[in-house]
């Protein structure tokens, strides 16, 4: 029986008609090019008013902490004292600042900020009130090795003290809710 | 929204709807350049079509970001004599796009960013003639660019849906 040979089309010879063709593009591709779109429509913003630059950059930090957090697998660099000092650097607020806006002390702030003193839950709880739930409890929670990590619950008890404590929380809304 | 008959010159209203069940008959991998059946279950599919009869000239699908205000063209096709050199109307796949970008203006306003991967062949045509902007393998758009197009293809001659082409 002779080898029967079918040609097969490769994708673009198939759709070639379409205008736009599915494609698939490699999970690394993929955030590459969606995080270009981000900076691009970023310096698009900070030559216009700078609220709407604030909104941006603040969900551009939601977006990255969580794919980041997608698959449960943590990187070296990428500590919860490396996102908090994003957080604050993005808002554009000192140490001091934000050390006064969740009732904490200074020394500890910059003791998470160097990843040498690990959050507890009320910390966790006060981060997610004062980023207006850009960043929730959980997510600062998930960003901690998993060895050291505290434990977490999603105490609603906790949760309203971290309300009482918490003052001048960020007014960003949250996109995509 | 207006398409132009490239023959005569003329121009005819058209309008842009969520592609029905009936629709996805009629959207044979021959004529449309792709089985569109698979998005049967979906929502983001559109089709295009001449309010003088049912036939159906353009199709696209989309996908809506809301956590990044962004919606993505996944695929966009004009009928196949809608399509090459010797094609019937133009200005299908503006409209197409067009839409999309109206949809995202609805839903986020000055913040609607409107991106799409296109072919090798095509992406300079997508920045010269829309205003796209290379963005890794994506070319994106949106501000005063996204705006052009919707007023270029949506507003300039005509209305946007049917349901606002009855109402108006």
């Amino acid at each position: 029986m002779g080898k029967q040979r079918k040609k097969k089309l490769k994708p673009d010879e198939r759709y070639w008609e379409l205008h736009v063709m599915p494609v698939r593009l490699s999970r690394k591709v993929d955030y590459e090019s969606r995080d270009a779109i981000w900076k691009w429509r970023i310096e698009n913003r900070e030559r216009s008013q700078a609220d709407s630059l604030l909104e941006f950059k603040m969900n551009y930090l939601r977006w990255q902490v969580a794919h980041y957090l997608k698959d449960n697998v943590l990187r070296q660099k990428l500590t919860f004292g490396h996102f908090l000092n994003e957080y604050i650097h993005r808002l554009g607020r000192d140490k001091r600042a934000l050390a006064d806006e969740i009732s904490i002390p200074l020394e500890k702030l910059e003791g998470l900020l160097n990843d040498r003193i690990l959050p507890d839950e009320d910390i966790f709880h006060r981060l997610a009130v004062h980023s207006n739930d850009l960043i929730k409890a959980d997510q600062w929670h998930k960003m901690i090795d998993g060895r050291k990590r505290v434990k977490y619950s999603n105490d609603s008890r906790l949760l309203e003290l971290a309300r009482a404590a918490v003052q001048n929380p960020i007014g960003i809304r949250p996109w995509g809710k | 929204m207006l398409i132009q008959h490239l023959l005569s010159g003329d121009e005819k209203s058209s309008f842009i709807e969520p592609a029905s069940d009936k629709d996805f008959t009629l959207l044979t991998e021959h004529r449309y350049f792709f089985d569109w059946k698979v998005y049967k279950h979906t929502s983001g599919a559109y089709v295009l079509r001449l309010e003088e009869g049912p036939d159906i000239l353009g199709v696209m699908t989309l996908i809506p970001d809301n956590d990044e205000q962004r919606i993505e063209v996944e695929l966009l096709s004009s009928s196949r004599e809608n399509t090459g050199r010797h094609k019937v109307y133009d200005r299908i796949p503006g409209c197409l796009l067009a839409f999309a970008c109206y949809q995202c203006f609805l839903d986020h306003r000055e913040e609607a960013c409107v991106s799409l991967v296109p072919k090798t062949l095509l992406r300079q045509h997508y920045k010269t003639k829309y205003g796209m902007v290379d963005r890794g393998p994506r070319v994106a758009l949106e501000g005063p660019a996204l705006m052009a197009i919707i007023n270029q293809y949506l507003f300039k001659h005509g209305k946007t849906t049917k349901e606002e082409t009855e109402a108006g």
